[in-house]
């Protein structure tokens, strides 16, 4: 057989970097307004702030080879209608709470309804595995944020990951993170 | 500019129709398949390039002023107009290549309801002889350094607007809007 001639350099997919589920300094690297059927919310771009895995979301970006290039972690918080339903009581207090997250994380931050101003803002981010359907119908596997805590906590080792969600384990409620067609947020067309 | 200020400008991308187009209702179906904004402007070579509003808040372009953009569109809505552009409006033809050739602008030719086959079989409406069309149309091509596509009338917004996306795009990942 004929070697190929970028053999020695091309990337085998075993070689593709993997997140570790774990706990981790994130950073808010874009954070904006979209709505789609079920309302308004807000896409949340995030990466690594530091350690051993500082800027993984970037480094994955940059080596993707596909001409419209992703971005794989994205923290997505529903808006509230304030309807008074149930289901937006939760919305507002899960809404709060990344607040305070953000908050007790940064100091000298105070929320003032500009989401513009997330952007370079440091959170705790714990991340577990996620079984996902993918468009074949098989199930795959990726690393998901499933849950946001101060850094203070993620310094002082203060936190326990989520146990890993796998398809039908878990009722629509319990879920804290929604993966998105990240197709949505950039042109084409 | 970091990843986020690329995508940002990238999604504020948008596509500038120089003024001399007419206001037809072809011209008006291709602006809309275009799938993104676009206005006039003035062009002072070529019919389409792109815009976008850059991080610092301010256009690519004014377009209050007259454009010499970095990449243009030049149409031509079949071969018999081509044909013409190569024979009684050869000098102006030609001056428009120049003027974009001396601002080192990337120029497309974009020729709707043609093909290479028809052109060299001569299939069109006019006695321009096919040769002599060919060898005009690709000796230009080199000279001035344009790319030539043929498409369906009814392509052309699209392919107007992946052209000038690709460009723009690569353009601004090479770092050349700051």
């Amino acid at each position: 057989m004929k070697k190929f001639k970028d053999y020695d350099s091309i990337q085998a997919y075993a070689d593709i970097p993997q997140l570790p589920r774990g706990g981790y300094i994130c950073k808010i690297m874009n954070a904006e307004e979209k709505t789609n059927s079920n309302g308004t919310y807000l896409d949340i771009c995030v990466d690594i702030a530091e350690g051993e895995f500082k800027e993984f979301f970037a480094n994955d970006y940059r080596r993707q080879t596909s001409e419209d290039k992703k971005w794989h972690c994205h923290y997505l918080l529903n808006e509230p209608k304030d309807d008074g339903s149930e289901q937006d009581g939760w919305t507002k207090r899960k809404f709060k709470t990344f607040i305070n997250v953000l908050e007790d994380s940064n100091e000298g931050y105070h929320f003032d309804w500009d989401e513009s101003k997330f952007k370079g803002k440091l959170f705790g981010g714990l991340f577990n595995m996620r079984e996902y359907r993918k468009n074949d119908g098989s199930v795959g596997e990726a690393i998901n944020l499933a849950r946001v805590i101060a850094v203070e906590k993620i310094r002082s080792g203060d936190f326990k990951v989520p146990d890993d969600k796998y398809l039908g384990s878990a009722p629509a409620s319990a879920v804290t993170f929604t993966p998105i067609a990240d197709s949505s947020d950039d042109l084409p067309f | 500019m970091e990843i986020f200020e690329e995508r940002s400008v990238l999604r504020s991308f948008s596509i500038i129709v120089d003024t001399r187009e007419h206001k037809t209702a072809q011209a008006k179906r291709r602006y809309e398949s275009f799938k993104v904004p676009y206005c006039r402007g003035h062009l002072d070579y070529g019919d389409y390039t792109y815009n976008a509003i850059l991080p610092n808040g301010e256009p690519l372009y004014d377009i209050n002023g007259t454009i010499k953009p970095a990449s243009v569109i030049e149409r031509k809505q079949s071969i018999d107009e081509l044909c013409m552009c190569f024979g009684s409006d050869r000098d102006r033809f030609r001056r428009e290549f120049e003027r974009g050739c001396d601002a080192g602008a990337k120029m497309y030719l974009l020729i709707e309801d043609a093909s290479w086959e028809n052109l060299y079989n001569g299939k069109y409406r006019s006695k321009f002889n096919p040769d002599a069309l060919s060898a005009s149309l690709v000796a230009w091509s080199n000279r001035y350094g344009f790319n030539i596509y043929m498409c369906k009338a009814e392509t052309s917004g699209r392919l107007i607007r992946d052209l000038l996306y690709r460009d723009f795009k690569e353009r601004l990942e090479r770092g050349e809007f700051g």
